[in-house]
């Protein structure tokens, strides 16, 4: 049989890697391995000139406002080919800023700082930062996570990831967290994601190689660990939680 | 009269947890502090030479404790937070330490190490005549939200002190671009030599010039951001330092050598492994010559300075252990590139909390590189973790590649201990953030069979 490869592409990893962000591509690179998925790493940074056709999962992480900027300038350059990858039903996760910079804009306290406008939603700074654990309801499993931002973003009718369980998730109003479009992920968790979201993380996995070579099944790992610590963080919100690991 | 009461209760406060073995504490400061809210302003005017605070990231306690040291050595008398409780109530707990029940101190000087993001609050109240910043990495970001928002902050507070001299590490991007837009009178010191600190890895987050955004250029590189760098756009540039260190090793030491302006010049023996304090050192070295002690002064000062708690602290428990603070990316690297050269077999414990004062978001773990033990994962016997982010800690290092089976999971720091003691290996290391670090002191300290333990100063 051919070795499976799957090309992953870290944008702007420089710049936005603000809260463990390398730990997710680290999880998505060796929950391949594991299965003899052979995965290349593209990073992609300021003025580079990579080729995205071949990219089946696009990842881009959370970084400071200044940093957030800078990059702004050099995304748009490429979101043609963005645009392009979402509707191939390429996988794209975005973190944090990472997930504010695909809305419209996203309103600072001095200014107003247009994003890429590939889905139509909005984030605007509050004063009060949304500090702490989160759990969150996708219907098909629940995803544990820290999140830690000053933004509130508002959906503006797109679907969101999941339901707040406990947390604040998009705007701690409206109980969504997140944002689905096709195969377009947007998040608030970090902590990071992946690792303590196995069943995220290879959900990821599967559309990649789904995509690719049509393939469906995915091979089991052993996640005890990741079902203990998924136990453990959820225990330590609340003793109720601890079936949903 | 308030002020009376507050200082009464808060020495009870603190002898009762003394008493009860908490060392490092907040609480009779805090108290003192509630009660009597300008309770630092009048403990400052009281302090008839000068105030210097020291602050920054990473190296704080250390740099602290040796110009604590010189001050001694130079005959005056000195307050000081030594155990490292620097957030105001901290400091608060520093005088009254010192103070009789009146109130009244008896200092020539104050030297206190302040947290980055207390440092606007305490300056509200105290006037620094000297402030020395060692660095800034990423550290607690739930707390800190982030180094661009700590900057502007720190700028904020400067306002306030007009008068006070800046001295400030040259190598290190930010904190240079920060010097670069106040009008304060400002210092620098540096490292000359372009040694090698084993750091391949530079901490991406700050290598963007912070005056045009451009990609920082690094003729040489030392650790986190530190290094010799310009930007190739604008005219932001390391500055040339006005106390400079150059380093010449030999067969079983470095020799450190600082030279400040008319003819001041001070020759420092180091452990050849210890990198990391060689910036804590040359910055106390650097007020002491501020301060205008001669150099046998700060020499002999820091002859007699003595690490604290938890820096590089050796016990022998069945086998020599050595335990160490560290906080954040940088502090963890920096440790685990001290195991790294140790070649015996040896367990390595690692303990993660994430109470307030360690900051509760834990995703750093992921941004440290833990794959640096994996270079040595044949003389690691046993991988230990505890604390509350244990199994947060076991996943990293699963995702690092170690084998699953070297994991032991300890639910109690006194597990923990006794994994690292009964676990059959020619030494061990643990390895823990700040809340952890007292009572996993304590323990080790009621066990320890050798009463001559020394520790070498390193990461704090």
């Amino acid at each position: 049989m051919k070795m499976l490869k799957l090309t992953l592409c870290h944008l702007y990893p420089e710049l936005l890697n603000l809260y463990g962000d390398t730990g997710n591509i680290l999880t998505l690179v060796k929950r391949c391995q594991w299965r003899g998925i052979d995965v290349n790493v593209i990073n992609h940074n300021i003025g580079d000139k990579t080729d995205f056709k071949d990219v089946d999962i696009f990842f881009i992480g959370g970084g400071a406002d200044g940093n957030l900027g800078i990059a702004c300038n050099d995304i748009n350059s490429i979101k043609p080919q963005l645009e392009f990858a979402i509707e191939q039903d390429r996988v794209l996760l975005a973190i944090c800023g990472g997930y504010q910079l695909l809305g419209k804009y996203y309103k600072g306290k001095r200014d107003t700082v247009d994003g890429l406008g590939l889905l139509d939603f909005y984030t605007e700074a509050a004063d009060k930062y949304f500090v702490g654990n989160i759990v969150v309801d996708t219907g098909d499993y629940y995803l544990v996570g820290f999140e830690n931002h000053m933004g509130r973003t508002y959906l503006n009718g797109l679907s969101p990831l999941g339901h707040v369980i406990s947390g604040f998730g998009n705007n701690g109003k409206d109980k969504t967290e997140g944002v689905r479009y096709k195969n377009v992920i947007g998040t608030y968790l970090h902590g990071p994601l992946l690792p303590k979201n196995p069943k995220l993380c290879d959900e990821i996995i599967s559309i990649a190689l789904k995509n690719k070579y049509n393939i469906e099944d995915l091979q089991e790992l052993d996640d005890s660990l990741e079902i203990k610590a998924r136990q453990h963080t959820l225990k330590s919100i609340n003793n109720k939680f601890i079936s949903f690991a | 009269m308030r002020r009376i009461i507050a200082i009464v209760i808060a020495k009870i406060v603190i002898a009762l947890a003394k008493l009860m073995g908490y060392g490092g504490s907040n609480i009779g400061g805090e108290l003192a502090l509630r009660i009597c809210p300008d309770i630092l302003d009048w403990f400052g005017s009281q302090v008839k030479e000068k105030i210097i605070l020291v602050t920054g990231t990473n190296g704080k306690t250390s740099t602290n404790n040796m110009i604590y040291s010189i001050i001694r050595q130079s005959g005056h008398t000195c307050v000081c937070n030594k155990l490292g409780a620097n957030l105001d109530s901290g400091l608060i707990s520093a005088f009254i330490n010192s103070s009789n029940l009146t109130g009244r101190i008896d200092a020539d000087y104050a030297s206190l190490e302040v947290d980055e993001a207390s440092l606007a609050k305490v300056m509200a109240q105290l006037k620094p005549n000297i402030i020395v910043f060692t660095n800034l990495f990423r550290d607690q970001l739930d707390r800190y939200s982030e180094i661009d928002a700590i900057l502007d902050k720190i700028k904020a507070s400067l306002e306030k002190a007009q008068d006070a001299v800046l001295l400030i590490n040259s190598d290190e991007p930010s904190l240079v671009s920060l010097g670069c837009s106040v009008a304060h009178t400002k210092y620098y010191y540096g490292i000359e030599t372009q040694i090698d600190m084993g750091s391949m890895d530079l901490a991406k987050d700050n290598v963007f010039c912070k005056l045009c955004g451009e990609r920082l250029d690094y003729a040489h590189y030392f650790y986190g951001q530190l290094g010799h760098y310009t930007c190739t756009k604008c005219h932001f540039n390391r500055p040339i330092p006005d106390f400079k260190a150059f380093l010449q090793d030999f067969e079983h030491k470095r020799e450190l050598t600082v030279i400040g302006s008319n003819g001041f010049k001070v020759v420092r023996d180091f452990n050849t492994n210890d990198t990391y304090s060689i910036y804590n050192t040359l910055a106390a070295i650097s007020v002491g010559a501020l301060l205008g002690n001669t150099a046998e002064i700060v020499e002999r000062g820091l002859e007699n300075y003595r690490p604290q708690v938890g820096r590089m602290e050796r016990f022998y428990i069945g086998k020599p252990i050595t335990l160490n603070l560290a906080k954040n990316p940088v502090g963890f690297n920096e440790s685990m590139k001290i195991v790294r050269q140790d070649m015996r077999s040896k367990v390595v414990a690692i303990g993660v909390n994430d109470l307030p004062q360690d900051g509760r978001d834990v995703s750093w773990l992921w941004d440290t590189n833990f794959e640096i033990l994996l270079e040595i994962d044949d003389t690691i016997v046993n991988y230990t973790v505890f604390g509350r982010r244990r199994y947060d800690m076991a996943l990293r290092l699963k995702y690092a590649g170690i084998d699953e089976s070297k994991l032991t999971i300890s639910e109690t720091n006194e597990d923990a201990i006794d994994n690292v003691v009964n676990t059959r290996s020619d030494a061990a290391y643990i390895l823990l953030n700040y809340s952890l670090l007292f009572e996993t002191q304590k323990i080790l300290k009621g066990r320890n069979e050798d009463v001559k333990t020394d520790s070498l100063p390193s990461v704090s």
